[in-house]
C-alpha cells in the first residue's frame, strides 16, 4: 500500500518538477528582488540633510551586508537582492532608526517606511564592553573558566566627572536566544501580555555608595567582573601543578584574561545565605581586595551573577525609588520544543530609568528575539562565529576616531544602536582597547 | 490478608492428612522405552519426564530409559536440544516396556517451527510466555534483553547495549521498583542484585548509566548464546519462587550432546561471536561448554564509548544412579561486562570512566526419585561478583578543599583551577543460596494430586572495599558529596523460606480441571515474617473453552543500598577569601553529615490478580487475559527538611604573604534550610491491563502463518509523600521558604500490538517474518496535585499550615508552582512501524539471517500543543551467521 503511494508521489514529483523547469525557461525568473526605503523624519525635525544618511542592510540568513546612501528626498534603494528577509539600520550621526524582518520576494520591489528618531545623547555613561560568551579551551581546561570571567565595563563618554554610586546593572531576560528551539514562540517585544514601558530582568546588582564614592573621570572605564581573578596566572599555575604546561600554548594563554584589575566584583554566596538560599561556591569567589557589588534581585535560576551566554542584554539604570517585591511579575511563555508553558519571575524596570543598554542576540536570524525597546537600543549585536556561545568573543564599543582626535581623548561611538556601535572582539579587552 | 493465609494453610494441611490417610493410592507401573531420531538411531541423554509429578530421567547411550509411574493418566515429555519437544499421553493399566519415541529435528527444513513468543498453555492458569531456540535465532538475539523484545507490549528495535537493560514486565512505565521485583532464574538459581552497592549516585560521577544498583538484574550481561529456552512468568509465579514481586524470567541453558555451533552476528553498533558444544565424556556424563563475546558502541558514528561482555559457561551433567534416576549437574558460569572508552593516541587529557563487573556462579543441582515416595530436588549455589568502577577526570576549581567525614566547620584553602580527581569503587557482592524440595504424587478417584514442599536459604553480603577518592576532595556544590565509604561494614542479609504447593488436576469427559494452591513463608532479613499465598486454577470445557484465574501475594526485600545508602555530605561556604596572592587565600567551609536511618524499610509487596479465557479451535486460537498488579510499599524518595547553621566569620588580622586570621562573629549566623530526599516505602504502582493473542491456524498449502498480539496497560504511580519546593523569589529582607504540596499521581497509558506474518518455505529452509508494530497510545496524565501549598516551612524550619484562603493569597504568591505543572506533556497518536526478518537454514544446520527494522523508513511526525516530533528510528540492519560443525547426534 505504502509502496504504491510512494511510487505515485515519486511520479507526480517528477511531472511537477519537469513542468517547473520548462516554465522557468519561458519566464526567465531570476529570484531577485528590490527594496525601496523611505526615511521618515521625526516630528518637529527641521532641515534634515538626508544626503549624509546611509542605510545598512543585513541579510538575516547569510549575514551579508550592504550599505547605500540616501538621496535628497530620503529614498534609499537596494536592487538585485536575493529573496529572503532583511534587517535595515540607519547610519547617521544625529538620527537612528531600524526595521527588522523586511521581506523581499523575487521580481518585486518592497517599499518600506523607516521612521527616524533623534539620537538622544545620554548623560555620557555608556557600556564599553560586555563579555558574556564564555570560553572553550581545548579539552578539559574548558570548564575551568567557562563563564566565571564574564564582565561588564562602563565608560564615561562625557566631559565631566560622573558618580556611579547607586547605579544598577541588570541582565534583561527573554528566555534565551540560544538556539531557535528554546526561544519563546512569541518574541518578547511582540508579546502583548507584557507592558513594554518596562524591561524585565532576572538579576539586578547595584554599585554601593552614598553618592560620591565612585567617581569616574571622562575617558575612563569602570570594570565590574563576576570574579576579580587573574585567570591567566591561575591557569598557568594549574598547568605547572599538573605537569601539563605544554598544553598551555602562548596562543591559548593570549586569549585568557586578567580580571584582578576590576574595580568591583560580584559575590552572592553570603547574600543568598541570608535569604536562606544556596550560593554557588564553584562560580562565585570573593577577592578581598576588590569591593563587592550590592545584590538586589537574584531570580530562581540565578545562584551567582551571570549573563546569558548565548546573548546578553545588560542595562545600566538609576532607581528613582528602591525596587521591591511589588515590582516582581510573572512572565509566561512557551518554547518551540516544549508543549508545556514555562514561567519566570522577573523584576520589572521602567524604561525611563535606563541610562544605557545593549542588546545582543544569538545570531543574525534571532533578531526577532531582541528584547530591549528601540528607544534604548535601536539595533542589536551578535557574534558571527558558531552562534557566539563559548567562543571567547566579547562585544566592545567602537572608538569614534573623529571625535577622539578632536577632543584628544578616547570617545566611544554612541548612537543608541548596537548594530552600529559595537563590534565583536577576541580576546576581550578589559581596561583596554580605549586608545585613540 | 495474613488471616486468610492461615485459613488457607489449615485447609491444605487438612487436605494432605485426608489424602494420605485414604487407602485408594494408585499402584505404580514400569515404563520402559527408547528414544530415537528419524533414522532410528538412538538419542542419548534426552530428558524424559512426567509432567505432573516432575519425575524424570535421561536416556542412556542406547536411547533407553525406565521410569516408575502411577496407574492412570500420565503425560510424558521428551525434549532434546535441536529436536522438537514431544508430549505423549499415557494411560497406564499395566507395565509398558516397548515404548518407542521418535524425535524430529527442529529445523527450518521441518514443517513446524515456532519463531514467536508463545503463551504457554499453562496448566496453572497464570500468564507465562515461552521463547524457544528457533525464536531466539530468528531475532538474532545477542543478549537476554533482545530475547524479551518478543513479549507482548514490547518494541522491536536495536538495543543500546551501552546502557543497562531491564525487563519492564507488565508495566506501562520504566520503573526501578517493577524491575527490581523481577527475578532472573538460571537453571533453578535465582540471580541476585540485592547486595549490589555499585552506586546510586553518591557523588556526581561514577557513571550511573552503567550501573544497575537498586534495580533489577542487568540483562545485557546475559548472553543469548547459552540459552536454550526462556520462560517468562508475568502473572503469579509458583510458591517456589521467593524474593520476587513482579515477575520471573526462567532461563534454561543448553544441555545434551550437541555439535559445535559457531555463530557471528553484527548490527550497526554491535557484534557478537559465540560458540557452544555438548560433549559426551568417555567415563559418562556430558559437558556443555559455551562462550561468547559481544562488543558494542553507543552509536554507529560515535565509537568513543563502548560496552563489551564475555560469557563462559561450563556444565557437567551425570547420571549418578540409574536406579534412583539421580542426575546431577555442576554448572559454572562467568558473566563479564565492561563499560569504557576508546582513546586516540593524541588525546592527552584522558577522562576515564569504567564500570566493570565479573560475575562467577557455581551451581550444583539435581534430582532423584525414591520409589513410592517421590522426587527430591536440590540446588546449592554460590555467586560472587567482582565489581570495579573507576572515574577519573579533571576537576575544575578553584574550590575549597574539604574532606571531612564529620559535621563541623573547617578552615581550609583552595584547590587550583584544574586538578586531577579520581574515584574508585570496589564492590564484592556474594550470594549463597540453597534449595531442597520434594515432590510427591498421588492419584485417587480420577484426581491427580501433586505436592511440592521445600526449604530455601539465601545469604547476601557485600565484601567490597567501597568508595575511595584519590586526589583533591573539594567542596560539593549543590549536591551530595562523594567521600570514602566502605561496603564490608554493611551487615549481611539472610532469608529463610519454606514453601508448599499443591496441584490438583482432574481430566473428566467434559472438563479438565487444574488447581494450584501455594503458600510461602519467608523470614526475610531475619526481621520480617512474610506469608504469601498464591492460588491459580484453570478449567477447560469440551476441549475448547478454558477459563483461568490466578491470585497471589509476593514480597521483595529492600536492597542493601536502600537500607544502608551511606552518609550524604552537605558542604556550604561560611567565608571566602580568594586573594590574588595564593599564599594569602583561605576559606571557611562547613560540612553537615546526614546519616540516613533506613533500617526500618519494609519489603515491598505485590498483589496480582489475573483472569483469562482461551478458545482453541482447529482453525483459531484466542487468548484473552486481564490483570491487575498492585505493587505496594515500593521504595521511593520523599523530601525532608534539614536545617544547617552557617556561622559568619570576619578577618581579625591580614598579614602579608600568609592567610588571614579569621574569627567567628558572635551571634551572627544564617539558617540554611535544605531539602534532602529520603528513601521511604512510599510508592504504590498499580498496573491494569489486557492482553490478547490471536493465532489463526497455519495455511497448510502455503505455509503461511499469522500471529497477532496486543496489550493495553495503565500504570498508576502514586507517591504517598508530599513534594517540597523552594519559593520562587525573595526580595529585600524576606527569607526563602519551602512550600509543601500534594503530589499528583501519574497515570500512564500504553497500548501496542504486533501483527506477525510468518512465511515459511520448508523445502528450502527459508523463513520470513514481517512484523507490523501498531502503537495505539502512549502518554502520561498527572491527576490531582495542587500548585498551591497546603503548608510551608519557614527558614527556621518551623512548619505552618495554610488555610484554603491563605494558600491562594498574594502573601504566598512566591510559593505558587507553575500553572502548567500538571499538564500532559506529550501524547503520541496512532502510528505503525514495519520490521522484516529473513532466515535461511541449510540441511547441515548452518543458518544465515538478516533483519531490517523500520525497513520502509517510515518517520511519521505529529504535533502536540504546537510542537512537532518525529516517530520511529532510522532503518536498522543486522546480519547473522551460524555454523553447525560435525554431525548432529
Amino acid at each position: 500500500m505504502n509502496k504504491i503511494a510512494r511510487m505515485i508521489s515519486a511520479m507526480l514529483l517528477t511531472v511537477v518538477s519537469l513542468s517547473v523547469f520548462s516554465c522557468s525557461k519561458i519566464d526567465e525568473q531570476n529570484y531577485l528582488g528590490n527594496i525601496k526605503v523611505r526615511l521618515v523624519a521625526p516630528e518637529g525635525a527641521k532641515d534634515i540633510n538626508y544626503k549624509e544618511m546611509k542605510v545598512k542592510l543585513l541579510n538575516v540568513v547569510d549575514a551579508s551586508e550592504r550599505t547605500a546612501g540616501s538621496d535628497e528626498n530620503g529614498i534609499v534603494s537596494f536592487s538585485e537582492l536575493t529573496a529572503g528577509s532583511y534587517n535595515l539600520t540607519v547610519v547617521s550621526e544625529k538620527y537612528s532608526g531600524s526595521k527588522n524582518d523586511v521581506p523581499v520576494s523575487s521580481n518585486e520591489t518592497t517599499e518600506v517606511d523607516l521612521p527616524l528618531s533623534i539620537i538622544k545623547f545620554n548623560e555620557g555613561l555608556v557600556v564599553k564592553e560586555v563579555f558574556y560568551s564564555g570560553h572553550n579551551y581545548e579539552f578539559d581546561f574548558a570548564s575551568a573558566t567557562l563563564m566565571k570571567d564574564q564582565f561588564i565595563e562602563l565608560f564615561n563618554n562625557s566631559d565631566k566627572i560622573l558618580y556611579l554610586d547607586g547605579l544598577c546593572i541588570a541582565d534583561i531576560w527573554t528566555g534565551a536566544t540560544a538556539d531557535m528551539e528554546s526561544a519563546p514562540t512569541i518574541p518578547f517585544l511582540q508579546d502583548e501580555s507584557m507592558d513594554h514601558n518596562f524591561v524585565y530582568a532576572d538579576v539586578v546588582i547595584r554599585i554601593p555608595g552614598s553618592g560620591q564614592e565612585h567617581a569616574l573621570q571622562p575617558g575612563e572605564s569602570f570594570l565590574i567582573a563576576t570574579n576579580a581573578i587573574n585567570f591567566k596566572e591561575e591557569l598557568k599555575r594549574a598547568g605547572i601543578e599538573m605537569g601539563m604546561q605544554d598544553m598551555l600554548t602562548p596562543d591559548l594563554l593570549a586569549h585568557i584574561i586578567d580580571l584582578s584589575v576590576a574595580d568591583m566584583e560580584t559575590y552572592a554566596v553570603d547574600f543568598l545565605a541570608e535569604q536562606g538560599r544556596e550560593g554557588n561556591a564553584f562560580f562565585d569567589l570573593d577577592n578581598p581586595s576588590v569591593p563587592n557589588m550590592e545584590n538586589v534581585y537574584f531570580g530562581e535560576h540565578k545562584d551567582f551573577f551571570f549573563m546569558d551566554m548565548s546573548g546578553a542584554a545588560p542595562i545600566v539604570f538609576k532607581e528613582e525609588r528602591l525596587l521591591s517585591k511589588a515590582d516582581i511579575v510573572k512572565y509566561t511563555y512557551q518554547q518551540k520544543d516544549n508543549p508545556v508553558k514555562s514561567e519566570m519571575m522577573l523584576m520589572k524596570i521602567p524604561v525611563e530609568w535606563v541610562i544605557d543598554g545593549a542588546d545582543f542576540v544569538n545570531n543574525a536570524e534571532s533578531s526577532r528575539w531582541k528584547r530591549l525597546p528601540f528607544s534604548i537600543d535601536a539595533g542589536f549585536g551578535f557574534i558571527p562565529n558558531d552562534n557566539g556561545t563559548l567562543t571567547n568573543f566579547s562585544q566592545k564599543r567602537k572608538v569614534d576616531s573623529d571625535k577622539s582626535t578632536e577632543l584628544g581623548r578616547c570617545v566611544l561611538a554612541d548612537t543608541d544602536n548596537t548594530t552600529n556601535d559595537f563590534e565583536p572582539t577576541n580576546p576581550p579587552l578589559p581596561k583596554a582597547g580605549m586608545n585613540i | 490478608m495474613v488471616r486468610l493465609s492461615y485459613i488457607y494453610s489449615v485447609i491444605i494441611t487438612g487436605l494432605m492428612i485426608l489424602i494420605s490417610s485414604t487407602d485408594v493410592l494408585a499402584r505404580d507401573f514400569k515404563v520402559k522405552g527408547r528414544v530415537t531420531d528419524k533414522q532410528a538411531g538412538p538419542v542419548a541423554y534426552a530428558m524424559v519426564s512426567e509432567v505432573q509429578s516432575r519425575k524424570g530421567t535421561y536416556t542412556d547411550e542406547e536411547g533407553e530409559f525406565q521410569l516408575e509411574l502411577p496407574e492412570g493418566k500420565n503425560t510424558l515429555k521428551i525434549g532434546y536440544l535441536g529436536y522438537k519437544e514431544v508430549e505423549i499421553p499415557l494411560e497406564l493399566k499395566k507395565d509398558v516396556t516397548d515404548l518407542v519415541i521418535v524425535l524430529e529435528e527442529s529445523s527450518l527444513m521441518m514443517e513446524e517451527v515456532v519463531v514467536t513468543a508463545r503463551q504457554v498453555d499453562s496448566r496453572n492458569g497464570t500468564g507465562s510466555f515461552r521463547i524457544d531456540d528457533q525464536a531466539i535465532r530468528q531475532i538474532q538475539a545477542m543478549t537476554l534483553s533482545d530475547v524479551l523484545t518478543l513479549l507482548p507490549g514490547k518494541k522491536i528495535g536495536s538495543v543500546n547495549y551501552n546502557l543497562v537493560q531491564q525487563a519492564d514486565l507488565r508495566s506501562a512505565v520504566t520503573s526501578a521498583s517493577n524491575n527490581f521485583g523481577t527475578s532472573v532464574i538460571v537453571n533453578g538459581m535465582s540471580m541476585n542484585n540485592d547486595a549490589n552497592m555499585q552506586v546510586s549516585n553518591p557523588g556526581q560521577s561514577l557513571t550511573e548509566s552503567g550501573s544497575s544498583a537498586g534495580r533489577g538484574i542487568d540483562l545485557r550481561n546475559i548472553s543469548a548464546a547459552s540459552i536454550e529456552s526462556v520462560e517468562v512468568i508475568t502473572g503469579v509465579p509458583s510458591a517456589k519462587y521467593g524474593n520476587v514481586s513482579t515477575g520471573a524470567i526462567i532461563i534454561k541453558n543448553k544441555s545434551g550432546v550437541t555439535p559445535l555451533n559457531i555463530s557471528a552476528s553484527a548490527t550497526a553498533t554491535a557484534y557478537q561471536v559465540a560458540f557452544s558444544q555438548g560433549y559426551e565424556l568417555p567415563r559418562g556424563g556430558i559437558v556443555n561448554a559455551d562462550a561468547s563475546y559481544c562488543h558494542s558502541a553507543s552509536s554507529p558514528i560515535q565509537k568513543k564509548d563502548y560496552y563489551q561482555n564475555a560469557n563462559v559457561g561450563l556444565r557437567w551433567t551425570k547420571m549418578l544412579d540409574r536406579k534412583l534416576n539421580w542426575s546431577n549437574t555442576v554448572a559454572f558460569q562467568a558473566l563479564m561486562g565492561f563499560n569504557g572508552q576508546r582513546y586516540e593516541p593524541d588525546e592527552k587529557l584522558r577522562t576515564v570512566s569504567k564500570v566493570n563487573s565479573q560475575n562467577f556462579m557455581l551451581n550444583v543441582y539435581g534430582d532423584f526419585t525414591v520409589d513410592k515416595v517421590g522426587l527430591f530436588s536440590y540446588s546449592v549455589n554460590g555467586s560472587v561478583d567482582n565489581q570495579y568502577s573507576h572515574h577519573r577526570d579533571f576537576g575544575t576549581g578553584p574550590l575549597p578543599l574539604v574532606e571531612s567525614l564529620e559535621t563541623g566547620t573547617f578552615i581550609t584553602t583552595y584547590s587550583s583551577m584544574v586538578f586531577k580527581q579520581e574515584q574508585i569503587m570496589k564492590g564484592l557482592p556474594v550470594n549463597l543460596s540453597a534449595n531442597f524440595d520434594f515432590t510427591g504424587n498421588v492419584k485417587a478417584g480420577g484426581w491427580n494430586f501433586n505436592f511440592l514442599t521445600g526449604l530455601q536459604y539465601d545469604y547476601d553480603k557485600n565484601f567490597g572495599k567501597g568508595r575511595s577518592i584519590v586526589g583533591n576532595v573539594v567542596q560539593s556544590v549543590g549536591g551530595i558529596g562523594a567521600r570514602a565509604a566502605n561496603f564490608y561494614d554493611v551487615p549481611a542479609s539472610m532469608t529463610f523460606s519454606v514453601f508448599q504447593e499443591s496441584t490438583f488436576s482432574h481430566q473428566g469427559k467434559i472438563a479438565e480441571t487444574d488447581l494450584r494452591l501455594g503458600l510461602r513463608y519467608d523470614y526475610m532479613n531475619l526481621k520480617h515474617h512474610l506469608v504469601s499465598p498464591r492460588l491459580s486454577g484453570k478449567v477447560k470445557l469440551f476441549g475448547v473453552w478454558s477459563l483461568r484465574a490466578a491470585w497471589g501475594l509476593a514480597y521483595k526485600a529492600p536492597s542493601m543500598l536502600e537500607i544502608y545508602p551511606g552518609p550524604s555530605y552537605f558542604d556550604y561556604t561560611n567565608f571566602s577569601y580568594y586573594a590574588t596572592n595564593p599564599a594569602e587565600r583561605l576559606a571557611v567551609v562547613s560540612t553537615y553529615v546526614y546519616e540516613p536511618k533506613n533500617e526500618n524499610l519494609k519489603p515491598s509487596h505485590s498483589n496480582t490478580v489475573e483472569v483469562g479465557m482461551d478458545l482453541e479451535w482447529d482453525w483459531l486460537t484466542i487468548r484473552v487475559t486481564a490483570f491487575r498488579k498492585k505493587l505496594e510499599n515500593a521504595i521511593g524518595l520523599s523530601p525532608e527538611l534539614l536545617l544547617l547553621r552557617c556561622q559568619k566569620y570576619e578577618v581579625k588580622e591580614a598579614p602579608v604573604g600568609k592567610p588571614p586570621v579569621v574569627v567567628p562573629i558572635e551571634g551572627k549566623y544564617d539558617l540554611l534550610p535544605r531539602k534532602k530526599e529520603v528513601m521511604k516505602n512510599c510508592i504504590t504502582e498499580i498496573t491494569d491491563g489486557l492482553e490478547v493473542t490471536l493465532i489463526p491456524a497455519k495455511i497448510r498449502s502455503t505455509y503461511t502463518e499469522f500471529h497477532l498480539q496486543a496489550s493495553c496497560m495503565r500504570t498508576r504511580q502514586i507517591n504517598h509523600g508530599y513534594s517540597m519546593e523552594l519559593s520562587k523569589y525573595v526580595v529585600g529582607d524576606d527569607k526563602s521558604r519551602y512550600g509543601i504540596y500534594e503530589r499528583p499521581r501519574h497515570d500512564t497509558y500504553l497500548g501496542s500490538g504486533r501483527v506477525s506474518l510468518i512465511q515459511h518455505f520448508p523445502r528450502i529452509g527459508l523463513i520470513f517474518t514481517l512484523n507490523t508494530e501498531l502503537n495505539f497510545m502512549d502518554y502520561t496524565r498527572p491527576v490531582g496535585g495542587s500548585i498551591y501549598p497546603y503548608a510551608y516551612y519557614d527558614y527556621t524550619g518551623v512548619c505552618h499550615d495554610l488555610s484554603l484562603e491563605e494558600r491562594q493569597s498574594e502573601a504566598f504568591a512566591d510559593l505558587v508552582r507553575p500553572e502548567s505543572s500538571y499538564e500532559i506533556k506529550d501524547k503520541k497518536p496512532f502510528y505503525t512501524n514495519f520490521h522484516l526478518q529473513i532466515r535461511k537454514e541449510t540441511r547441515n544446520g548452518h543458518s544465515f539471517s538478516l533483519y531490517m527494522n523500520n525497513f520502509l523508513w517510515l518517520n511519521p511526525t505529529y504535533v502536540y500543543k504546537d510542537v512537532r516530533r518525529t516517530l520511529n528510528g532510522i532503518v536498522d540492519f543486522g546480519f547473522s551467521m551460524s555454523f553447525t560443525i560435525g554431525k548432529k547426534k
